[in-house]
């Protein structure tokens, strides 16, 4: 039994000679692993290109309908994909949202804290994998439902292919660095419900409420919030703020979460 | 080899541990014993930087969990049964892991096949039962080949085949020169698998010694000869502890370190043995009194109410 349990290099110095790679590394590769190998990431996936497809035909053909009723319905059709993200979205940020609540509720969080005990790594590490996988989304979305919304929307999605690509770099980028930010609130707040609800509340409550009040500053605020800033930055139109803004917005988004989500990470018991 | 300094972890104004120092050496296995809610886990929770400790520090090789670099290499841990995420494969959950520390792949499908887990890799860990979950966790441990290992409650969910095959392992790992730290609540396990233990109650250390030297000072021996009187006064000078037997007058008892030499210092001293017998207290005697003790001199030092052992609150990790 003995031999079973021992590796053939079981020797201190030899060991150390096979480390290969760095722990950041490792800690990424780890974090990709989890996130792959686990079902609901597959069905999340699966789940939201059916979502942005079937959105993407329905604006498509609605702008159709409208545009031959003789009104102003015309859009390039990759703003129609655009359009179906504020939906979506949702469906994408439970990938940010599970990657560390899901660790909580089953419990993985210790094997993830045995495996990468430096708090910042593990939290970085998470946050990058989340970043990656929300840009990757973003931008497949917008290139499979372009087609999608262009052929249900005929003449009325006419696009050049600067319209795709603006679609599809500002919705990856946006999706990306929303996927962090919920990423951050979800390691505040360890608990899947509370995040979801939190995120739902900021993504579309709070921009319709804010305006409410009738004060300048509130209605000004509500422009900076998240799902305003993925706006600007997927759509070429003119907005209150012009793409570079709009990434500083989203970017400070992303960073106060993961600021937050990393110092209670650090001082709170696992 | 692990060290704990001055360890101590506060709930509120609840001690859950309570100024631990203690050295877990290599090439052995440790028991650490203890009732439910004793503190075990916290204790190894802080050992794993899970939790912070109130004040004190716990080490591996003399550093904190967190300023291990491939921290699996060095220690392995089993915490608790829910090993890995449910919706995960064994062998991608393994092999997580194996990636987070540069460890081969290979190392992966080894420590499959060293806890019996080889055909079910590919099955999701939500599907497993306890034992399986348990056998999981111990090839978790494994998976970097590490110099420590930190179990808790090892035996938990395993059938006896199980309990049988992970005493041979912990004795196996020990056998190679790792130090081998294993808590239980059940002395008749720690009975069977441990060299050393470690005794807490109520947060508190009663107890760090060798399982034998711990049986061996509630050993005692009963002697019956013609001339009592003559042989209490050769055994006591022997730094022997002996009392008159109250049922009948030609037999003594006796007790202390010493206790092998009774038949060697009577026939030294040429006095007649008509009879000497041995008993071991059980280990659950020596457990009970340590345990009892500790929980008295604590409520009596902080003038709390004294609860039953059983009415103590369950958890040892408030969430």
């Amino acid at each position: 039994m003995s031999t079973a349990i021992a590796d053939h290099t079981r020797d201190g110095h030899e060991r150390a000679a096979d480390r290969v790679g760095s722990p950041w590394v490792g800690a990424i590769a780890f974090e990709w692993t989890k996130l792959v190998s686990v079902r609901s990431t597959w069905w999340i996936v699966a789940v939201s290109v059916f979502a942005t497809l079937f959105g993407s035909g329905l604006l498509g053909a609605s702008a159709l309908a409208s545009g031959r009723n003789g009104l102003d319905s015309a859009a390039p059709a990759p703003y129609f994909v655009v359009q179906t993200m504020i939906a979506v979205e949702f469906i994408v940020v439970l990938l940010g949202t599970f990657a560390i609540t899901g660790e909580y509720s089953t419990g993985s969080v210790m094997t993830t804290l045995q495996s990468v005990p430096r708090r910042s790594r593990l939290l970085l590490a998470k946050a990058l994998v989340q970043f990656g996988t929300g840009c990757a989304l973003g931008l497949m979305f917008v290139v499979l439902g372009t087609p999608v919304a262009a052929v249900f929307s005929a003449e009325f999605g006419a696009f050049e292919s600067s319209d795709l690509v603006r679609a599809a770099l500002g919705t990856g980028i946006g999706l990306g660095l929303l996927n962090v930010f919920v990423l951050g609130l979800g390691t505040v707040l360890r608990s899947a419900v509370m995040t979801i609800i939190t995120t739902l509340a900021l993504l579309q409550l709070v921009p319709s409420l804010l305006p409410l009040f009738g004060v300048t500053l509130m209605s000004e605020l509500a422009r900076f919030l998240p799902n305003q800033a993925i706006a600007v930055l997927s759509v070429d139109a003119p907005g209150p703020y012009g793409w570079p803004i709009a990434l500083l917005v989203l970017g400070c988004w992303a960073a106060a979460g993961l600021l937050c989500g990393g110092l209670l990470l650090r001082t709170r018991d696992a | 080899m692990i060290t704990f300094e001055s360890l101590t972890k506060e709930y509120g104004d609840r001690r859950a541990v309570d100024d631990i120092s203690l050295t877990v050496g290599p090439g052995k296995v440790t028991g650490f014993l203890g009732p439910n809610g004793a503190g075990k886990s916290t204790t190894m929770r802080m050992l794993l930087g899970l939790d912070h400790p109130s004040s004190g520090r716990a080490l591996i090789d003399g550093r904190p969990y967190a300023r291990l670099v491939r921290p699996l290499r060095t220690v392995g841990a089993l915490l608790e049964p829910r090993t890995g995420h449910p919706g995960q494969s064994a062998r991608s959950h393994l092999l997580g892991m194996a990636r987070s520390n540069g460890i081969g792949a290979r190392r992966v499908d080894h420590c499959l096949a060293t806890v019996g887990l080889e055909d079910v890799g590919r099955a999701r860990i939500g599907t497993f039962s306890l034992g399986m979950r348990q056998r999981l966790g111990i090839a978790s441990a494994l998976i970097g080949d590490p110099e420590v290992l930190v179990f808790d409650e090892p035996v938990n969910g395993l059938d006896p085949e199980g309990v049988t095959w992970i005493r041979h392992l912990m004795r196996d790992l020990a056998a190679e020169g790792r130090t081998v730290f294993v808590s239980s609540h059940l002395l008749s396990e720690m009975a069977e698998t441990a060299d050393h233990l470690v005794v807490i109650a109520r947060g508190r250390l009663v107890a760090d010694a060798p399982l034998a030297e711990l049986l061996d000072t509630t050993r005692t021996a009963r002697v019956r000869t013609p001339n009592p009187a003559a042989l209490a006064e050769v055994l006591e000078r022997a730094d022997l502890t002996v009392s008159f037997a109250a049922d009948e007058g030609t037999a003594l008892h006796v007790s202390g370190e010493d206790i092998g030499a009774i038949g060697a210092l009577a026939h030294a001293a040429g006095l007649q043995i008509d009879e000497l017998s041995f008993s071991t207290a059980t280990l659950e005697n020596v457990y009970a009194s340590l345990t009892e003790g500790a929980a008295e001199y604590r409520a009596g030092e902080s003038e709390s109410i004294t609860m039953p052992a059983d009415e103590q609150p369950l958890s040892e990790e408030p969430s």
